[in-house]
């Protein structure tokens, strides 16, 4: 049980950290203590919704609705902070205690934030905070798939590689391809060239994120050169080629998986913030319309 | 052709090396594969690139692939070439040198680009990671925070202030960007009654981070009367009641009334003492809590004295009545025999809906009972009727009518026995006299059938005879015997009358003909009901009570 397994802000807190809590994940945080708040506070916001007979519809404006307002804001407010929080280690709590709150109680908001509306929407300024705010917690909630799912994927893709590891590899293999296809002849020799030329590792979001990589020369001088086009003397050379090609593909082809896996870990944030932002500002609106046409 | 080679390799530090080799062959091959007798190995060197042959006064430079392919940097296929010529094949310089004895060229040769380190090119070439496309987080932010602050909240806020362009005029719309932005805070529709001005938020919403004033709705709602009378209105609290308490907006097309039962239950179930000393009963909701219908009913027909009495009581209710109207003599299956043969009637032969039918025009004699109760007076002039409703009227037109016969004769039959008056000759005064007799004669006949007891007037009326003369009581008809409910006949038309109104068996005119409770709640449920029709107290009673001080007046009160 090394420090190095535990996670940098622990680490950084200078904090003993109990046995059992080193790889547990955020969501188990603690025996799933925020998951129990945050189903305590849906529970107690359905019973009291249940319970509540107000003289109109239940909307925003009765005492229940501003309760569950005033619950939902402060919430929506302390979730933001969370951005602040994970920049700044080794204050107020760990932060993978400050993460594992933020993921329950975001969620516990939709319950919240749903009641607070009764069901009222319509095309204003308050239903677009509730549907920005939606949004920003489904980018959330996939975030926190994605979290839970990718990070073994990615270990069993890279076989504990890491991608500088495989890039040198290609390298090497390039340095190899160079001798070997000497004696090709030049069309083939051109194909080579052009496969080790392409700029075949990430590029724009799309292509990270879909991990597809169009076009790409590797694959295409793997299909285009074959041994038996040959001449005879330069057979042997070819089939080494290929093997170099077949062996740079598969490189090519983990570190594309690898690219997705991570950009599918960092997308969801693209969206999480400044819809969060977003939110912030329809909130405010939201809150001042209100009290401002009392 | 023998040439000599000289290859050159230049390390970072140090003298640049040069490996020598010889070429001899009729006609030199220049490029990356092995058979040349110039090998430029490198990938980017097509596999024979050029060949040079002797050639007068030099060489012969002549490319075989495409390729660049420079002499002294400019790009050829076939040029001559001397000594001190530089020619460039890909990545490789090739120098002309003198040639030394015995050969018949020198070439050095240099690899000047080399392909460098394939690991620093590869991530020199790589993107990777989102936070190197243009995928941004701090951009978008600010531009969706500041979109959003802008239109949701500054727009909105200079609209109410007054910037921009407005208009006096709170019925013309303001223009249509400041519109949308208004619109963007409106929380819910507002009710179709006030939506023609619902483009100007500041009809209503006068003073920012204050609720509407009752002055704004009392600005178009003059005069709306309230509820309780006197010293009642503070003892109910209502002296703090604002529009605000029972009305709402924003709330759907319909939905400007709160209608929940609690805002009547909590004064009228009387508990809290709101309403000690009042005669009021208490209601608790409907179906269950709601009191026995009471109903007014005439007590006294000087006044004339109104009562309030428990329809559900011990004895039926009964109103003192001063027209004689059994309604089962009337609605006799086999009809009524009239002027026109035996008639069948019904409810709507007198009940005719009023115009908003709503309720039933009153009714009247001329209309409704005088084709059959016809007020003849002598059974010798069928086709003469006295005049309805005054006595003295029917006095004056019995003289009249005799007095006419009387001058003009022609009725032979009721001027039988008169004196014949001569034409061309005046009346004597014992002929005047003889004709007034007989008038007075007549008349008094007349009066005896027209006021007698027990026919004439007295058949309906309650009629008292003095002489010649008679008093009738005077017919009171109330417009409502529960005034305190609206109930509109016309939402009920499917149903028939005698449902409710049980007037086939009612013998008496002082019958109360209306329906208990029990009656409504046959189809009438409570306000949540699901299978009987929701009805809550403002179904079938109004708030605002007409004869009370207006609301507003209360509100000035305090």
């Amino acid at each position: 049980m090394s420090a190095a397994t535990a996670k940098p802000g622990a680490a950084a807190a200078g904090k003993r950290i109990p046995p059992g809590e080193i790889h547990q994940s955020f969501l188990a945080y603690r025996g799933f203590r925020f998951l129990k708040w945050g189903i305590w506070l849906c529970l107690a916001t359905i019973l009291a919704y249940a319970l509540h007979r107000p003289l109109t519809a239940p909307n925003g404006g009765t005492w229940l609705g501003y309760t569950l307002g005033t619950i939902g804001a402060a919430l929506i407010l302390w979730l933001m902070w969370f951005g602040m929080r994970k920049r700044s280690y080794g204050r107020i709590g760990r932060l993978q205690g400050w993460l594992s709150a933020h993921v329950y109680l975001g969620l516990a908001l939709i319950v919240v934030a749903t009641l607070h509306t009764g069901f009222e929407f319509g095309l204003n300024i308050h239903t677009l905070a509730y549907a920005l705010m939606m949004a920003v917690i489904a980018s959330g909630a996939f975030g926190m798939i994605v979290y839970a799912a990718v990070p073994e994927q990615m270990t069993r893709n890279r076989h504990g590689a890491t991608v500088s590891d495989l890039m040198a590899k290609i390298a090497a293999l390039d340095g190899d391809m160079r001798q070997a296809a000497l004696g090709l002849d030049d069309r083939q020799a051109g194909l080579v060239l052009a496969a080790m030329n392409q700029v075949a590792i990430g590029g724009s979001a799309w292509r990270q994120l879909s991990g597809t990589r169009p076009n790409c020369a590797t694959r295409l001088a793997l299909r285009r050169i074959t041994a038996a086009d040959a001449v005879p003397e330069q057979r042997a050379q070819a089939q080494r080629v290929l093997g170099l090609l077949g062996e740079r593909l598969e490189y090519l082809d983990v570190i594309s998986r690898d690219l997705r896996y991570k950009a599918l870990m960092d997308i969801w944030l693209y969206l999480h913030v400044p819809l969060s932002f977003a939110l912030l500002a329809a909130l405010t609106a939201h809150v001042v319309a209100v009290f401002f046409y009392f | 052709m023998r040439a000599e080679l000289g290859y050159i390799t230049r390390r970072e530090r140090g003298a640049p090396a040069r490996r020598t080799a010889e070429a001899d062959a009729p006609v030199l091959h220049l490029g990356r594969g092995p058979g040349n007798e110039v090998g430029l190995p490198d990938l980017r060197v097509a596999l024979i690139a050029a060949e040079l042959s002797p050639d007068a006064g030099g060489m012969r430079l002549r490319a075989t692939a495409p390729g660049d392919v420079r002499v002294n940097g400019k790009s050829t296929t076939n040029a001559l070439v001397v000594s001190g010529d530089e020619i460039r094949i890909g990545p490789y310089k090739l120098t002309l040198d003198t040639p030394g004895a015995g050969y018949d060229a020198a070439i050095a040769i240099e690899l000047v680009d080399p392909p460098g380190d394939d690991l620093a090119r590869l991530r020199k070439t790589s993107r990777i990671g989102l936070e190197r496309t243009r995928l941004g987080k701090r951009l978008p932010s600010w531009m969706l925070f500041l979109l959003l602050v802008v239109f949701g909240l500054a727009i909105p806020v200079g609209s109410f202030l007054g910037w921009g362009p407005q208009r006096a005029d709170h019925a013309v719309p303001k223009p249509g960007w400041t519109r949308v932005a208004d619109l963007s805070w409106t929380v819910g529709e507002i009710s179709d009654a006030h939506k023609h001005f619902a483009a100007d938020c500041g009809a209503c919403h006068q003073r920012a981070f204050a609720s509407v004033p009752d002055s704004a709705c009392a600005a178009c709602h003059t005069g709306l009367p309230g509820h309780a009378i006197g010293d009642a209105v503070r003892k109910a609290g209502l002296d703090n009641a604002g529009c605000g308490d029972c009305h709402t907006e924003h709330r759907g097309a319909q939905a400007s009334i709160l209608r929940d039962d609690r805002l009547c239950t909590d004064c009228h179930t009387g508990g809290d003492g709101r309403m000690a000393g009042s005669h009021l009963r208490a209601v608790t909701g409907f179906p269950d809590g709601h009191p026995p219908f009471r109903v007014t009913v005439v007590k006294d027909t000087t006044g004339p004295v109104l009562e309030r009495v428990d329809l559900s009581g011990p004895t039926p209710p009964k109103n003192l009545a001063t027209l004689k109207f059994p309604h089962d003599a009337h609605l006799k299956t086999g009809g009524v025999l009239s002027p026109k043969g035996l008639v069948k009637l019904d409810c709507a032969s007198c009940h005719a809906p009023d115009a908003g039918r709503q309720g039933f025009m009153p009714t009247r004699f001329e209309t409704d009972c005088g084709w059959c109760h016809t007020l003849k007076f002598d059974p010798k002039a069928p086709e003469r009727t006295v005049p309805h409703g005054d006595p003295e009227a029917v006095h004056a037109y019995l003289r009249d009518a005799y007095a006419r016969i009387a001058l003009e004769g022609g009725d032979a039959e009721i001027a039988a026995g008169l004196p014949r008056l001569r034409v061309g000759q005046p009346v004597t005064e014992a002929e005047r006299l003889e004709l007034r007799a007989w008038v007075q004669q007549r008349v008094d006949a007349a009066v005896d059938l027209v006021f007698d007891p027990r026919r004439g007037c007295a058949s309906c009326h309650i009629a008292t005879r003095k002489g010649a003369t008679v008093s009738i009581e005077p017919v009171i008809v109330l417009d409502s015997h529960l005034p305190k409910t609206r109930f509109d006949h016309g939402q009920h038309f499917t149903m028939g009358c005698g449902e409710c109104h049980k007037a086939e068996q009612s013998t008496s005119s002082s019958d109360v003909l209306i329906p208990d409770l029990g009656t409504c709640v046959a189809c009438h449920g409570a306000a949540n009901a699901t299978l009987k029709v929701p009805s809550d107290c403002t179904s079938c009673h109004g708030f605002h009570i007409h004869g009370t001080a207006p609301m507003t007046k209360i509100r000035q009160e305090r």
